[in-house]
């Protein structure tokens, strides 16, 4: 059984311009043990859908669908109760630890709150405990250094204590957002490494959101690609990618620069698609190389190219995006070919 | 490549320093030094692509700044197409300026928003005195083509633009002056990862097309070597190694820049389970009390005892190519003295 099953998600904000369609028709699990990564670009809709999933929106936003988790729909939960789900069973972790820190108070009090809010324990349990949190998340001198504030750490150790205080009542949910987008690349591999290192052992169901292929690509199980709130493919990492079916998806592939890449580089044309409206057929459409008649009209629906495989995508080209998907690689590489070849 | 050796580099540092005095207590009455930009030197050739990768904090923003000139240099020199440039006043400066474009980080905040577009671009020019009225409206025109907008996109203002769009906007206003020298600083770290290739493109582009030479300045390895034929390492407010872009990646001699290229995440298909991804550990170190010797050795895993007395000097590794460090990787990416 998953331990988050979200339905039908969709979410929107009333703003000064009229309703913006942050989320619309989102459906994903996530099964213990698993780490699901969603990717996407910003205004995707992938923050929102998990802070829909908390309950953490803003009252300007409509959410509808439900979110099942141990039994019950996050969704329509009173907010006491939910409160009581978030931190103690569901654990979170976003992009700048420092605002969600508080700034006044030490590490180990917060760490300590974050226990006693949920459960009654007796002062030296608690404090073996937050010291144990710590010292889980590679946290050095944990013991001497509870009193330490916020603004005392580096940006990589404030980090460490935002996973120790999210993994401190053993969640069976960890929703990390962006976690590492605010951290230098050397400080980045580190606090995924410990992500993975403090969830996996424990059976806890990640989500991980980030725009990053890189991180999903060595830290995720299974990947959701969102693209102007909703799914538009998802599967197993190593399907996704190594043969991407939406043409988004291999777009963001094809775009990265890397060593692979000589000379110019295959950018997907145009921009994202403003959500003050709902776009009609698939939102991808306008920006898409192969795009067909239909697809400017019709909505495709995610499914699985062939039957029983996890790996789904919305697709109206189905099978011969793999052909045009072929053409399009050739191409590229008989470039990269030419202009490695030209410099040399 | 012969003849034009004899030729003074466009841009030279000469060791470049730049401090910071930063208050710290209750009252802000303690204050400290730290060492942003601490003897840098370097030469870029005219036609060059010059990268400079670092974390943050490590200097190279504060680097370009004083290149640029919007930061005053505290010891050292800069010098342009030959011109000490360190201490020339405004009016002095003014020619100097028209040479040299600049390229922001966010497009969201470089831009004044009350402004047209078009008076965006070709503003600097007319605070440059250049051109008549209609030569400098014939300009901005040209640029919004050359940078892929439109011309009626020119009386627009900027929040009806995506930011890629607005950081085409920043492109064109920096090529406004008909620069020499284009300084990119971050030009698309603020970006979408579908919209950063457009920008890449764009400014490579450029260059072939205007003969620029380039410096672009980046926490990303990969946008460096994409853009630039030499990649300088900054770490801690010093140059760690100087080297060809290729060779950052294939033959990395300071071990910063080998844990720099081990942390890039490369998408595709890896196992979960293929061992750390670096082999360094901790953060960077307090910049106001840098570490003695090598300002790496306390994250370096090749670190012996002389790296934590004595300043390692620059070693010249090929002609292309030096680094600061006691014991540079070979080739197979063991080091010079045996553990």
């Amino acid at each position: 059984m998953p331990t988050i099953d979200i339905r039908d998600l969709a979410v929107r904000f009333a703003t000064d311009g009229g309703a913006v369609h942050a989320v619309r028709g989102v459906s994903l699990s996530v099964e213990p043990g698993r780490v699901l990564g969603i990717v996407g670009e910003s205004g995707s809709g992938k923050s929102a859908t998990c802070r829909a999933a908390l309950g953490l929106l803003p009252s300007s936003a409509t959410v509808s669908g439900s979110a099942w988790f141990e039994g019950r729909d996050l969704l329509s939960l009173p907010e006491r109760e939910l409160q009581h789900v978030r931190g103690r069973r569901i654990g979170w972790v976003f992009q700048d630890p420092m605002s969600s820190l508080n700034p006044v108070r030490s590490i180990g009090d917060q760490l300590g709150e974050a226990v006693t809010v949920h459960e009654q324990v007796g002062r030296g349990d608690l404090r073996q405990r937050v010291q144990k949190a710590l010292s889980d998340v590679g946290f050095p001198a944990a013991e001497r250094r509870l009193g330490a504030f916020p603004h005392e750490l580096s940006g990589g150790l404030r980090q460490r204590v935002m996973i120790a205080m999210a993994m401190i009542n053993q969640p069976a949910l960890l929703i990390a957002d962006e976690p590492t987008s605010a951290l230098d690349v050397t400080t980045q591999s580190q606090i995924l490494e410990l992500l993975a290192r403090v969830t996996r052992g424990s059976g806890t169901a990640v989500i991980l959101i980030t725009h990053d292929l890189g991180v999903v690509s060595r830290f995720c199980d299974d990947v959701a690609v969102m693209y102007a709130g909703r799914i538009v493919e998802e599967g197993p990492t190593v399907q996704i990618f190594g043969r991407p079916a939406h043409p988004y998806a291999w777009g963001l592939m094809g775009s990265l620069p890397s060593l692979a890449t000589a000379g110019r580089l295959r950018p997907i044309p145009g921009s994202p698609p403003r959500l003050d409206h709902e776009p009609e057929g698939c939102a991808f459409a306008p920006r898409c190389e192969v795009a067909l008649e239909m697809c400017a009209t019709v909505a495709p629906r995610l499914e699985p190219e062939i039957d029983q495989t996890a790996h789904r995508f919305a697709c109206h080209l189905g099978v011969p995006t793999r052909h045009a998907q072929a053409t399009v690689l050739a191409r590229a590489v008989e470039e990269a070919g030419a202009a490695a070849g030209r410099s040399v | 490549m012969d003849e034009h050796e004899s030729a003074p580099p466009l841009l030279a540092v000469d060791q470049l320093v730049r401090r910071f005095p930063v208050r710290q207590g209750l009252l802000g009455r303690r204050s400290q030094l730290v060492r942003a930009v601490d003897g840098v030197s370097f030469s870029v050739e005219a036609g060059a692509a010059v990268g400079i990768v670092g974390e943050s904090g490590c200097g190279k923003s504060t680097l370009a700044r004083c290149i640029v000139r919007l930061l005053e240099p505290d010891a050292g020199r800069v010098l342009f197409d030959g011109t000490d440039i360190t201490h020339l006043n405004r009016a002095a400066l003014r020619p100097i300026r028209r040479r040299i474009g600049v390229v922001f980080q966010d497009p969201f905040t470089s831009l004044d928003p009350r402004m047209t577009v078009g008076e965006i671009i070709g503003e600097p020019s007319e605070i440059g005195g250049i051109g008549s009225a209609t030569e400098r409206r014939a300009r901005v025109a040209r640029l919004l083509g050359l940078v892929g907008l439109s011309a009626a996109d020119e009386a627009r203002h900027p929040h009806e633009f995506s930011g890629g769009q607005r950081q085409r906007i920043g492109i064109a206003r920096a090529l406004c002056v008909e620069p020499r020298l284009l300084v990119c600083d971050e030009p698309v770290s603020a970006l979408d990862v579908s919209i950063q290739a457009q920008i890449l493109n764009l400014i490579g582009d450029l260059r072939a097309e205007l003969g620029l030479t380039l410096i672009v300045i980046s926490h990303n390895l990969d946008v460096v070597r994409h853009l630039a034929d030499r990649i300088l390492v900054m770490y801690l407010g010093t140059i760690v190694e100087d080297v060809p872009a290729l060779d950052a990646f294939r033959r990395p001699a300071h071990p910063y820049t080998a844990a720099l290229r081990a942390s890039m995440l490369v998408p595709g298909v890896a196992p979960l389970d293929d061992g750390p991804a670096t082999a360094i550990r901790g953060d960077a170190p307090d910049p106001f009390d840098p570490p003695s010797g090598c300002r790496f050795h306390p994250r370096c895993p090749y670190a012996i005892e002389r790296c934590a007395q004595q300043d390692p000097g620059v070693t010249h590794l090929a002609p292309a190519h030096s680094t600061r460090c006691h014991l540079p990787l070979l080739d197979d990416g063991s080091t010079t003295v045996p553990a």
